[in-house]
C-alpha cells in the first residue's frame, strides 16, 4: 500500500507490477525517491549542486559523493564496494560539466534486501536524480540477471534458468549473478558486476537478455515522471 | 567472530594463535660450545646485506634493505606543502616518519591498526634520521618518510634508519651526511652479539653460566663521515662501562656498513647518468 | 620540454603518442608489461609471493593460524584476505584507516576467493566447532603503477598455493591443540584465476594493463577474472565511458589469452625446485 499526502506524489501500480516507486519521498532534500523492485526496497536523497570545501573542488566539473547506508549499523567494506557502481554511473550520467566547483551528494539507504540490490539502487539513485532535476546525459538502467542449473535435467547442455532481477532466494540457488547498467540512448553499457562461473557463450545471453529487460524498467521511469508531472498539473 | 569493530576492513576472528606455540619448544642456547651462533656466525659476525635504492618509483626516493632475513622497504615523499597548519614552521622543514610491520612479517599475525610499539619505533627512527636532514634548507615544508618492515628477523630498527637515509639520499634531499646504524645484544659483559636475529635478540639469559646480570641490547644510529652518534637507544640492565663499550662496538660496525651504503649510492647515480645520455 | 608537456597536458600528451599507435612507455595498445612472481620472499609467513607487472610491485602474505569456528559455520575455516594501499606505495594515499579504494579492493578478493572457490574452506577444518585454521592473506602494494588489483590476484593466488599446513590434532584430555611441524601438507588451490584491466580513452581506445598515468587520463577500469579453462569468474566495471558490447567481447578474448600466460609463470614456479621466472 502506498500512503497518500498531499504533498507527495504517488506513482500508483497494479499490485502485481515488480516495480514501485514514490518521488520526493523527502521534503528537505533536493530530489528523492523510495523506490522498490520486487521485495527489495531502497531510499535515495539527492542534494546538490552544492557547496564544496575548495581544497576538493575540481575546476573543471562537479563531485559526486556517493553514501551507501546499510540498514544496520554504520557501512562496511561491503557497502564501498558497492558505493562505487553508483558512484560510476552517476559520474558519467550526470552533465558534471555544467556545475563546476560544487559537488552532489547521493545517500541511497538499504530499506530491504530481498535480491539485486546493485540494479535496486541504480535505478533508484536514476529516479531520485530526475526528480532533482538534474541535467543527465542519459538515464542509466540496471538490470540483474541469474543463472541457475535445471534442476531436472542431468544433462550437460541444458540450458540454464535465466531469471531477471532475483529474489534473493533464487541469488543464492543461482550460480552466476550478474548485473549490467545501460545508457537509455544508445544502450551502450555503462557500468557492469559479474560474480560466478560464467562461459562466454553463456555471457552473451545474459548480456542480451538485459538488454531486453531494460524497456520494461525505461517503461517504468516513463510512467513514473508522467504521473508525477501530471499530478503537479493538478495541483 | 564478534561483531566487527574495524568496518574497513572484513571481520577476522577474535583470537588466533600461531600454530608453533603447540610444538615442543626447541631449547635456545646463543652460542654454541665453538662459540659459533644459530646461523653459524662468530659472535662479532654481522650479516650479509643487500642495499638497493629506487626500488618504487612512484617515491621521491625509495630504499630496499635486506639483512638476511630482515627486510625492510621505505620510501620518501617531498618536500611539499605542510598538511597540518598547526606543524608550520618558517624556518625549517618538518620531517615526519612511519613505521609498519606488514602483518605477515612476525611469527604472529599481526594487527593491521598501529600499537604502541610501532608508534615508539617511529620517533626512534624520527630521532634519528632527523640530524642528518638539513631542514633548515627545506622551510614551510613537509618530508614524509615511510618504512614497512616486510619480515622481521632481528635489527629492524637498524635496518629502518639505514633504508630511510638511503631513500632520503635518493630522493635528492639535502643531508649533512648519511645515517647508517648497528645493534648489539649483550649477553653477560664479555658477549657482544652484533646484529642480532630475533631469537637471540629474545633469547632468555643463561644464568647457569655466569652470575653476569649485564643484559641488554643497544643501537646506535651514527652519521660515519663527521663521526657523530645521532642516536643511542639501550634497553635492559648495563654497567656503565659496558654500556660504553657496546657503543664503541655499534660504532665500529655501523661504520662498516658506510663503504656499502656509499656503493649504492654511487651505483645508482652511475646508473641515472648513463639512461641520462642514452636518451639524450 | 617532453617532461613539461606531460605534466600540464597529459591527454594531449597521450594523444600524440595513440596517434602512432604506440603509448609512452614504448609498449603498444595491446601489450602487456613484464610480469614476474617471485613465490616464498618472506619466511615468517606460510606462504607469500612477490609479484611485478612493469613497476607495480604487490607483496602478499599468507599466515595461517588456530582459531574457533563461526556458531553458524562450525565446519569451515576462514579465509580473511585484506588489501592494503599504504601511503609508501604512492603519494596519492595518506597514512590512516584504508581508504575506499582499498576497501573495494578487499572486497573484490573476498569476492574472488568465494566465487572461485579457491581454497575448500571444509579443508581448513580440524576439530568442527572448535578448531579451524583461519588463513589470513594480507596483499601489501608497494609500488603503485596501475592494475593493482591484477597483481593482487597472481599474488594471492601463487602466495596460497605455496602455503603448508602442519598437522594438528587436538589432545582430548587438555583440550588443547598439537602440533606436529614436521607433518605438513600442501593446501589444495581449486583454480588458478587470473585478473586482467582495461582502460577505455575516449571510448574507442581499449588499453591494455594502463599504467597509474593512464588509469589517471582514462576513467574507470574494466577488471575481467578467468580461470584456464574460460570461464568468466568475475567482470567489474564500476563506471566510466560506455562501451560497446564489441568492445567488452574483445577485452575477454584478450583476457582468456593473458590467463594463459600467466598460467604458464604459475606452473613454472609450481616446482619446488625453482622460484623464479617471467613471462
Amino acid at each position: 500500500m502506498i500512503m497518500k499526502d498531499d504533498m507527495h506524489e504517488v506513482v500508483e501500480q497494479p499490485p502485481t507490477s515488480k516495480f514501485q516507486c514514490e518521488m520526493n519521498a523527502l521534503k528537505n532534500a533536493d530530489g528523492s525517491a523510495f523506490y522498490s523492485q520486487g521485495e527489495t526496497s531502497v531510499m535515495v536523497a539527492v542534494y546538490g549542486p552544492g557547496d564544496l570545501k575548495e581544497t576538493k573542488q575540481e575546476i573543471d566539473k562537479a563531485l559526486v559523493e556517493v553514501d551507501f547506508r546499510p540498514k544496520l549499523g554504520s557501512p562496511t567494506v561491503n557497502e564501498k564496494y558497492l558505493e562505487r557502481f553508483v558512484q560510476g554511473v552517476c559520474e558519467n550520467a550526470i552533465m558534471l560539466a555544467l556545475h563546476p566547483r560544487t559537488a552532489f551528494a547521493i545517500i541511497v539507504q538499504i530499506m530491504q534486501d530481498q535480491g539485486s540490490l546493485l540494479s535496486c539502487a541504480i535505478n533508484a539513485v536514476c529516479v531520485a536524480l530526475q526528480d532533482a532535476g538534474v541535467s543527465m546525459k542519459h538515464l542509466p538502467v540496471a538490470v540483474t540477471v541469474a543463472l541457475r542449473k535445471e534442476s531436472e535435467s542431468e544433462l550437460e547442455d541444458a540450458t540454464d534458468v535465466l531469471i531477471i532481477n532475483p529474489t534473493i532466494k533464487e541469488e543464492s540457488e543461482s550460480f552466476s549473478i550478474l548485473t549490467f547498467v545501460f545508457d537509455s540512448v544508445n544502450k551502450n553499457l555503462l557500468c557492469m558486476h559479474s560474480q560466478g562461473p560464467l562461459l562466454p557463450k553463456q555471457h552473451e545471453r545474459c548480456l542480451k537478455a538485459a538488454k531486453e529487460a531494460t524497456e520494461e524498467v525505461l517503461k517504468f521511469f516513463r510512467d513514473s515522471v508522467t504521473q508525477k508531472v501530471a499530478a503537479g498539473l493538478e495541483l | 567472530m564478534t561483531m566487527p569493530t574495524d568496518s574497513r576492513r572484513l571481520p577476522a576472528p577474535d583470537i588466533s594463535y600461531n600454530a608453533k606455540l603447540f610444538t615442543e619448544i626447541e631449547k635456545l642456547s646463543l652460542l654454541d660450545d665453538e662459540e659459533k651462533r644459530a646461523d653459524g656466525r662468530y659472535v662479532t659476525q654481522p650479516r650479509d646485506v643487500f642495499l638497493q635504492c629506487g626500488v618504487i618509483t612512484q617515491a621521491k626516493g625509495s630504499a630496499y634493505f635486506e639483512m638476511n632475513k630482515t627486510k625492510v622497504i621505505c620510501s620518501v615523499y617531498g618536500p611539499k606543502d605542510i598538511e597540518m597548519r598547526e606543524e608550520f614552521q618558517i624556518n625549517k622543514g618538518k620531517l615526519k616518519c612511519e613505521l609498519k610491520y606488514a602483518p605477515y612479517s612476525s611469527p604472529k599475525h599481526g594487527d593491521h591498526i598501529p600499537g604502541a610499539s610501532d608508534v615508539e619505533k617511529s620517533d626512534i627512527l624520527l630521532e634519528a634520521i632527523s640530524s642528518g636532514v638539513c631542514l633548515q634548507r627545506y622551510p614551510k615544508s613537509q618530508i614524509d618518510v615511510y618504512v614497512i618492515v616486510l619480515e622481521d628477523d632481528g635489527s629492524v630498527m637498524p635496518a629502518a634508519i639505514t633504508a630511510a637515509s638511503v631513500a632520503l639520499v635518493d630522493a635528492g634531499i639535502e643531508m649533512y651526511d648519511v645515517i647508517t646504524a648497528s645493534s648489539i645484544r649483550i649477553a653477560g659483559q664479555d658477549t657482544f652479539i652484533i646484529d642480532p636475529t630475533s631469537s637471540e635478540e629474545f633469547s632468555p639469559l643463561n644464568l647457569e653460566k655466569s652470575n653476569d646480570l649485564n643484559q641488554g641490547m643497544v643501537m646506535v644510529a651514527l652519521l660515519p663521515s663527521i663521526n657523530q652518534v645521532s642516536s643511542v637507544v639501550s634497553s635492559g640492565h648495563l654497567e656503565c662501562n659496558v654500556l660504553q663499550e657496546a657503543i664503541r662496538s655499534c660504532r665500529y660496525s655501523a661504520q662498516n656498513l658506510h663503504s656499502i651504503v656509499r656503493k649504492c649510492l654511487v651505483n645508482s647515480l652511475k646508473k641515472i647518468l648513463k639512461q641520462r645520455n642514452t636518451a639524450k | 620540454m617532453e617532461d613539461i608537456f606531460k605534466h600540464i597536458q597529459p591527454v594531449e600528451y597521450y594523444k600524440s603518442f595513440l596517434k602512432e599507435n604506440i603509448r609512452p612507455d614504448t609498449r603498444t595498445l595491446q601489450q602487456i608489461r613484464k610480469t614476474t612472481l617471485n613465490v616464498g620472499p618472506i619466511t615468517t609467513a606460510d606462504g607469500s609471493a612477490l609479484v611485478k607487472i612493469g613497476n607495480t610491485m604487490v607483496m602478499c602474505g599468507v599466515k595461517a593460524e588456530l582459531t574457533q569456528p563461526t556458531a553458524e559455520e562450525p565446519k569451515k575455516g576462514i579465509i580473511v584476505p585484506n588489501l592494503d594501499l599504504p601511503a609508501l606505495c604512492s603519494s596519492k594515499f595518506k597514512p590512516g584507516p584504508p581508504n575506499t579504494q582499498a576497501q573495494v579492493g578487499t572486497k573484490f578478493l573476498d569476492n574472488l576467493i568465494k566465487i572461485a572457490n579457491l581454497v575448500n574452506s571444509e579443508d581448513l577444518c580440524i576439530v568442527p566447532d572448535k578448531l579451524v585454521w583461519v588463513l589470513y592473506c594480507d596483499v601489501t602494494c608497494l609500488n603503485y603503477d596501475g592494475c593493482v588489483i591484477d597483481a593482487a590476484v597472481v599474488a594471492l593466488v601463487a602466495a596460497l598455493r605455496s602455503v603448508s599446513l602442519p598437522s594438528v590434532t587436538l589432545n582430548e584430555e587438555t583440550d588443547t591443540p598439537v602440533t606436529n611441524i614436521n607433518e605438513k601438507t600442501p593446501l589444495t588451490i581449486n583454480c588458478l584465476p587470473v585478473a586482467s584491466s582495461f582502460s577505455f580513452f575516449e571510448s574507442e581506445h581499449i588499453i591494455t594493463d594502463p599504467t597509474l598515468s593512464e588509469e589517471d587520463i582514462t576513467s574507470g577500469c574494466l577488471t575481467v577474472v578467468s580461470d584456464e579453462h574460460e570461464n568468466l569468474l568475475l567482470v567489474d566495471r564500476p563506471g566510466g565511458v560506455s562501451i560497446t558490447e564489441d568492445q567488452l567481447e574483445i577485452c575477454i578474448q584478450r583476457s582468456f589469452k593473458r590467463t594463459k600466460e600467466v598460467h604458464k609463470l604459475y606452473k613454472a614456479v609450481h616446482k619446488p625446485s625453482e622460484s623464479n621466472d617471467q613471462t
